[in-house]
């Protein structure tokens, strides 16, 4: 067992690569930043105009009429299961990538494994497909709002 | 790479189980009918056991098999724990007829997750590296944990997520002690565990070789992996969520975690010490030994007090997995003789038998009287004779009183212990089965002396009387006639040691 | 960056994972925890296999299983504490003392 990093320029290399996404990040902020910053600017010598209506005010919400605050708004619960759905299928993928990677190289054996691997998670699709896990249902017992965990709540759960 | 038709039939037990629940769910997507699930469940059954016969007779002339690149293993020990499994759920299946019928229209969900959760039992059993000891583990108390949870009732939820976070926890535990395994030794293969130990004091020259287990992180890691274990095996300091989960959840799955998971955990115990660890033994025997003598006695005292059969049961395992413990720690100190372990084995078929006749019992019971406080048991001896009979016989037996199967069990432990110079350990262990016939015995005269508090009788299907009767035969088959099955166990456990 | 940096991380997280399963009452504070636990084993895992002689990618082989392992357990213990949640009114699991236990 070594002590150190298996070649430690390796590893430096690795870790520079961050640098690059530090630099990525300044410029994220940068840019929108100088924006706001010209946009102000114009608006002191007079060089922008300035009429404000409640339209212009509202928060963005992909052209549609904004319903709710932004404080604490209780999802349905129903996003609850979809979201469990797609954390399953999405994480049992891990196994694709490996065998991906290195599909030439292992051959026609290692991808009759993997036909295997993907036709048992067809199988758990297949379930959740006709049990209904898939449906938006609209006749579900217990109505959203009540599921969920009160804000109050919530916050004393997380103190 | 890949798959290779050698290793597909090594582990076709396992497989026959995973198709056989997938089939069972399949079916039931497409079928409106639900009362084919349980006979297709029964009937498939058949392709396991045969394949593990099969197995059997292939290890018996040709040696252990290695399958998946060494990952697993199939011997003679492994096919023990298989076949065990196997005759486990075949009763737990036919004992539970009626029993799912409340599940409706879920019944092919809880026999699906008993399936599969009975074939991550049997990888575990067989597993040879710790990847396949954790995935098998995995799959075999997840959907454990969906089984608990299963009925509607709230008690059924909190056991269910008791028995979840507490399983989550004990297996990042022995997760990180298999880390610490893994990275003091380099290698995951249980086998190569043992020659690779006496490097670590080469790795560590500030732990120097004199520490336990020749090193600080192979300590850790033991300690940890022991600890992870224990929570499966509900080994005193972590049997906390026993009784519990043993109450709130369905009696079937409780009868299921009594048996089948108990035995796979001790399988996996008595591989990774034994093979693994077996030039450590001198080390790890004495820590068996104290936590077998705690675990009796913590289950044995504080069972007197309960008043709930499901929860005495609960507490009752505990107590056995004490008993069960002391095998685990006789091993004999030139490490030549394996009485221990054979005796574990032994134990764990009869205990199977002697359990799941008891819990047949009150899952009859209960289902008639719909209520599980040991109060209700009264007059039982004379609503439904034959009931009381076998469930009278099952305690006789787990208090260890001949000529029932757990006296020979408790024999043949007890006479490891002495056989390990740990007669200290032995007499723990009658001490203890002196505690425990008073409360096993206060539900036999619970059930005959009191009257009963109302004059109807109590019935059972017919399923769960062939399930009943199997479990009684052999409660009193192996009490007289222990030498078979003591031959198979000394087989088995021959093959830990290569 | 020595061997015993990542085993400290790893020592650290792990402990923070023991702590938040002891001292949170909520049972979704607690199931993370555990997933901070298992994910402290990952750094080990990894932190062990690349440090060997000859790198191996065994480590990385167990915290792969690990990781899917782990994300089948939440999806079980989400789908739990919902149907917890609709019994009780809440998800916090010292109120769960039905049994005494």
């Amino acid at each position: 067992m070594r002590r150190t990093a298996p070649s430690m320029a390796t590893m430096d290399d690795y870790l520079r690569q961050y640098g690059f996404i530090f630099i990525l990040g300044i410029v994220a902020v940068l840019v929108p930043a100088s924006v706001l910053m010209v946009s102000y600017l114009g608006t002191k010598i007079r060089a922008r105009p300035f009429r404000p209506n409640p339209i212009k005010y509202d928060t963005y919400e992909c052209g549609m009429d904004t319903s709710g605050t932004v404080r604490w708004e209780r999802f349905n619960v129903r996003y609850y299961r979809f979201a469990l759905l797609f954390l399953l299928f999405d994480v049992e993928v891990v196994f694709l990538f490996p065998w991906a990677t290195q599909a030439g190289a292992l051959g026609w054996g290692a991808f009759g494994a993997i036909l295997v691997f993907v036709a048992l998670m067809l199988v758990g699709w297949a379930y959740e497909w006709r049990r209904g896990g898939m449906e938006w249902d609209e006749t579900l017992p217990q109505p959203a709002a009540e599921a969920l965990p009160e804000p109050a709540a919530v916050e004393q759960a997380a103190a | 790479m890949g798959l290779s038709a050698r290793d597909l039939l090594l582990v076709s037990p396992e497989l026959a189980l995973v198709v056989l629940a997938i089939v069972i769910v399949l079916l039931d997507l497409v079928l409106d009918r639900k009362g084919f699930v349980l006979a297709v469940g029964i009937a498939g059954l058949a392709v396991p056991l045969a394949a593990a016969l099969g197995l059997w007779a292939i290890v018996a002339d040709g040696g252990p098999e290695m399958a998946f690149h060494g990952a697993l293993v199939v011997d003679a020990f492994a096919l023990f724990f298989k076949l065990l499994i196997v005759g486990i759920l075949g009763l737990l299946l036919l004992s539970s007829a009626d029993y799912i019928e409340r599940f409706s229209p879920h019944q092919a969900e809880f026999v699906a997750l008993v399936l599969l959760s009975a074939a991550g039992l049997m990888l575990l059993a067989g597993a040879a590296d710790l990847i396949a000891v954790f995935v098998s583990l995995e799959l075999a108390s997840l959907p454990v944990v969906a089984l608990v949870a299963f009925s509607k009732s709230e008690r059924s939820i909190e056991a269910g997520i008791k028995y979840l976070l507490l399983s989550g926890l004990s297996s990042a535990v022995l997760l990180y002690g298999f880390a610490f395994l893994y990275g003091a030794t380099g290698t995951v293969r249980l086998v190569a565990l043992d020659p690779a130990l006496p490097t670590i004091a080469t790795m560590l020259p500030a732990a120097g070789g004199a520490l336990p287990f020749g090193g600080f992180a192979v300590l850790l890691g033991v300690v940890l992996a022991t600890a992870g274990f224990g929570f499966k095996l509900s080994m005193v300091p972590f049997q906390m969520w026993t009784p519990d989960v043993y109450e709130g959840a369905p009696t079937p799955v409780a009868a299921f975690l009594a048996t089948a998971s108990k035995a796979a955990a001790f399988a996996i115990v008595l591989r990774l010490f034994y093979t693994a660890l077996g030039g450590a033994s001198a080390d790890w025997s004495i820590m068996f030994a104290v936590l077998a003598a705690v675990t009796m006695t913590v289950g044995n005292v504080v069972a007197i007090a309960q008043s709930n059969v499901k929860r005495l049961l609960g507490y009752s395992a505990i107590a056995q997995a004490g008993y069960m413990l002391i095998g685990v720690a006789a091993v004999a100190s030139d490490g030549g003789s394996l009485l221990g372990a054979e005796s574990v084995l032994f134990y764990l078929g009869g205990y199977a038998a002697m359990n799941l006749a008891a819990f047949f019992a009150v899952i009859a019971i209960t289902n008639a009287t719909g209520d599980d406080r040991i109060e209700a048991l009264a007059g039982v001896g004379r609503r439904t004779p034959l009931i009381a009979l076998v469930l009278a016989f099952a305690l006789i037996s787990l208090t260890g009183i001949p000529p029932t199967v757990g006296f020979m069990g408790k024999l043949f432990l007890f006479n490891a212990a002495v056989s390990a110079d740990l007669a200290w350990l032995a007499v723990v262990g009658v001490l203890n089965s002196v505690v425990s016939a008073y409360y096993y015995m206060g539900i036999v005269r619970t059930m005959y002396m009191r009257e009963p508090a109302e004059p109807r009788r109590i019935g059972a299907p017919v399923t769960a009387w062939v399930a009943m009767g199997v479990a009684t035969a052999g409660v009193a088959v192996l009490g007289v006639w222990p030498a078979w099955l003591l031959d198979i166990a000394r087989t088995a456990a021959g093959s830990l040691v290569p | 960056m020595m061997l015993i940096h990542f085993e400290l991380l790893g020592a650290g997280l792990f402990c923070l994972g023991v702590y938040g399963v002891l001292a949170r009452r909520s049972g979704v504070m607690i199931l993370m925890a555990v997933e901070l636990m298992l994910n402290a084993v990952n750094v080990n895992l990894v932190a062990f296999a690349a440090f060997r002689d000859i790198p191996t990618a065994t480590g990385q082989v167990i915290a792969i299983f690990v990781i899917t392992i782990a994300a089948a357990e939440v999806a079980l213990a989400l789908a739990i504490i919902m149907r917890l949640f609709r019994s009780r009114g809440s998800v916090n699991v010292d109120q769960i003392d039905l049994m005494g236990g």
